[in-house]
């Protein structure tokens, strides 16, 4: 059986958008638990919560896939072009059971599968490695082509952060993508406004964001990453244009969820102490 | 069959056909007889008559990226993935260093099926210079792990390894040296080729070259001129530079007083590099002679028979720093 929507009995959008929410705040709370268990090591906490909402929304009622045929040909496809929010990405396998929800506690442990980056070798459910910035929509690209080229009607989702978005390779994708009419292609892209050393608009500003996917050729949609309604209608089938790549702005805040990490670029990638984590804990709980 | 390697073909390939029309041609014969196969370029396609021999003939399996190496590795990784089997093309710099980090990552790493091939490898853009010089293209990708490294010695070896590259279905570059010229030809007759297995073409006394790339035909013609000075001078075709064929370079190291390697790459980590490496770690009592393209860049460009003497590439030139080693002993 394929799995979407997992959210039970009824599928009246509230009782949806409840579900997902209850999605969303269990990934925070499982990065959370992850983060502090890597001790010393980190974890990019902050990058993976402006991202939770938009994986919650994938992962539990958008994407198609079989967690007992985790290479299911049709499956949709999803990659994290901004690796270093793998915490959103290990925490939706584990709750759509890709991955062992007890394995995760060995993330950026002494050998374990679960790096700080998705490498794909031997983690179910990961298409292939991603972190190094740029490379993400250029692989989907290919994909999408290979689904055209095959035959095949799945569709491609890929998220890119808006710092990711300097890397030139990512336009050359964006290029590529319009001209091979490619519609089952969507990028996502992750606008908190931050990159690892500041504000993305006092380094390289990216802005305006959406107005560069649109000259592009994209078929843009701009949306509050963190509403599920406003997710749900964005990632929705109507949204999809015949021979457009699709392009998702998603507005978001780096840290989204536990108040002192929200645009708190300190916590891009951080450690948390005993008492961070009980507060963070303690403000997800509530 | 066109591709047949007889002596009527070969001959008319080493009259008619440079590596990079050659390789347009062979490619159409291989994407007619496996549909999974696909040509990516990146404005690319006109200079290997892809425009001329595939695309009218299987537009739905050529993906023109423009000019976007980075992407095109992507594009590639991504087709890899949905049960394609893409062969990349470029200019050698372009397709290697331009996107390297693509390649470790998306193809070496994720260990994917796709072949990556360098147009004018080593000098043979010449005079349109530096900026497209294969200079060290392939000793880059060596230290990459799981990258298979050929380098054909003519347009027969050239077809033998693209079949072999597409049904190994592993990451490899094929470096295509010989430039806009039209290389003599090595192989008149079909033979077993290998991956990883260099072919001993004559076994020498006193000297074994181990040759890479078109090159090899200058090597043979080096020990023509040394068998004339009374020394022995074997070849060996070392197609593969990775993995290396370690022991039939043990074999000859045993066997001859000099080992010498011929490229037209870096002598930072190509093949006499390689060579180095496995001589070092066995006991062996001959010497190494590397002859390749030195460790820094040109001052000045010519056209590429002027630029090959400069280097110390010709036959004359090859005898002569063997015969030296001899002289000096």
């Amino acid at each position: 059986m394929e799995q979407k929507a997992v959210y039970g009995v009824s599928e009246t959008p509230q009782d949806v958008i409840k579900v997902l929410k209850k999605y969303a705040l269990e990934m925070r709370k499982l990065s959370t638990q992850m983060t502090f268990s890597a001790g010393s090591q980190g974890g990019h906490i902050g990058s993976a919560f402006s991202i939770i909402d938009i994986l919650a929304v994938l992962y539990f009622h958008v994407m198609h896939y079989r967690v007992e045929d985790p290479d299911w040909a049709d499956r949709d496809r999803f990659i994290l072009s901004k690796g270093h929010g793998v915490l959103a990405l290990y925490t939706a396998l584990a709750l759509a059971g890709f991955v062992l929800q007890e394995d995760l506690s060995s993330f950026e442990k002494d050998h374990t599968q679960l790096a700080g980056h998705p490498c794909s070798k031997g983690v179910k459910g990961i298409e292939c490695p991603s972190g190094s910035l740029g490379h993400g929509l250029c692989v989907a690209a290919g994909i999408a082509l290979g689904a055209k080229m095959n035959g095949r009607s799945f569709h491609t989702y890929v998220i890119i952060g808006d710092g990711e978005s300097e890397e030139g390779s990512i336009w050359e994708a964006a290029l590529f993508a319009r001209q091979y009419n490619l519609d089952n292609l969507t990028c996502i892209v992750d606008v908190n406004g931050f990159q690892y050393g500041g504000r993305t608009s006092d380094l390289i500003d990216p802005s305006p964001m959406g107005a560069k996917w649109a000259a592009f050729g994209w078929n843009v949609v701009e949306c509050d990453g963190h509403d599920m309604q406003a997710l749900l209608q964005a990632l929705g089938e109507d949204t999809i244009s015949p021979k457009s790549p699709r392009c998702i702005i998603a507005n978001t805040i780096k840290g989204k969820g536990v108040s002192f990490m929200e645009n708190n670029n300190s916590y891009h990638h951080a450690r948390l102490t005993p008492d961070q984590y009980i507060r963070a804990m303690a403000e997800l709980e509530r | 069959m066109m591709l047949t390697i007889n002596p009527e073909n070969t001959r008319f390939w080493a009259e008619n056909e440079t590596m990079r029309s050659m390789f347009g041609k062979v490619m159409a014969q291989l994407a007619k007889e496996d549909p999974r196969i696909v040509l990516l370029v990146a404005d690319s396609g006109r200079m290997c008559k892809a425009e001329q021999f595939f695309v009218p003939e299987y537009p739905t399996q050529y993906v023109e990226c423009g000019i976007s190496e980075q992407n095109m590795i992507g594009i590639a990784a991504g087709l890899a993935r949905s049960g394609r089997k893409p062969v990349v093309f470029a200019f050698s710099p372009f397709i290697t260093e331009r996107c390297l980090e693509q390649i470790r990552l998306d193809i070496a790493y994720a260990g994917l099926g796709v072949t990556l091939v360098g147009a004018d490898a080593g000098i043979a853009q010449a005079t349109l210079g530096v900026t497209h010089y294969g200079w060290e293209d392939a000793a880059v990708l060596r230290v990459i792990p799981g990258m298979t490294i050929l380098c054909p010695a003519d347009h027969a070896e050239l077809v033998k390894c693209l079949y072999a590259a597409i049904n190994a279905e592993k990451p490899t570059y094929i470096r295509l040296t010989g430039g806009a010229g039209k290389p003599s030809a090595i192989y008149t007759r079909d033979y077993s080729f290998e991956p990883g297995k260099g072919i001993e073409l004559s076994k020498g006394k006193d000297v074994q070259i181990f040759a890479s790339g078109t090159i090899l035909d200058y090597a043979q013609k080096a020990a023509e001129l040394l068998a004339a000075r009374d020394i022995d001078a074997g070849i060996t075709d070392m197609h593969t530079l990775k993995p290396l064929d370690e022991t039939l370079i043990i074999q000859s190291a045993n066997r001859v007083s000099r080992i010498v390697t011929v490229e037209e790459l870096n002598i930072a980590g190509g093949l006499g590099t390689a060579v180095a490496e496995v001589l070092a770690e066995n006991t062996v009592k001959c010497r190494l002679i590397r002859i390749a393209l030195p460790d820094r860049y040109p001052t000045s460009v010519s056209t590429y028979a002027c630029m090959m003497d400069q280097l110390g590439l010709t036959p004359e030139k090859i005898a002569r720093t063997i015969l030296t080693s001899f002289v000096k002993g």
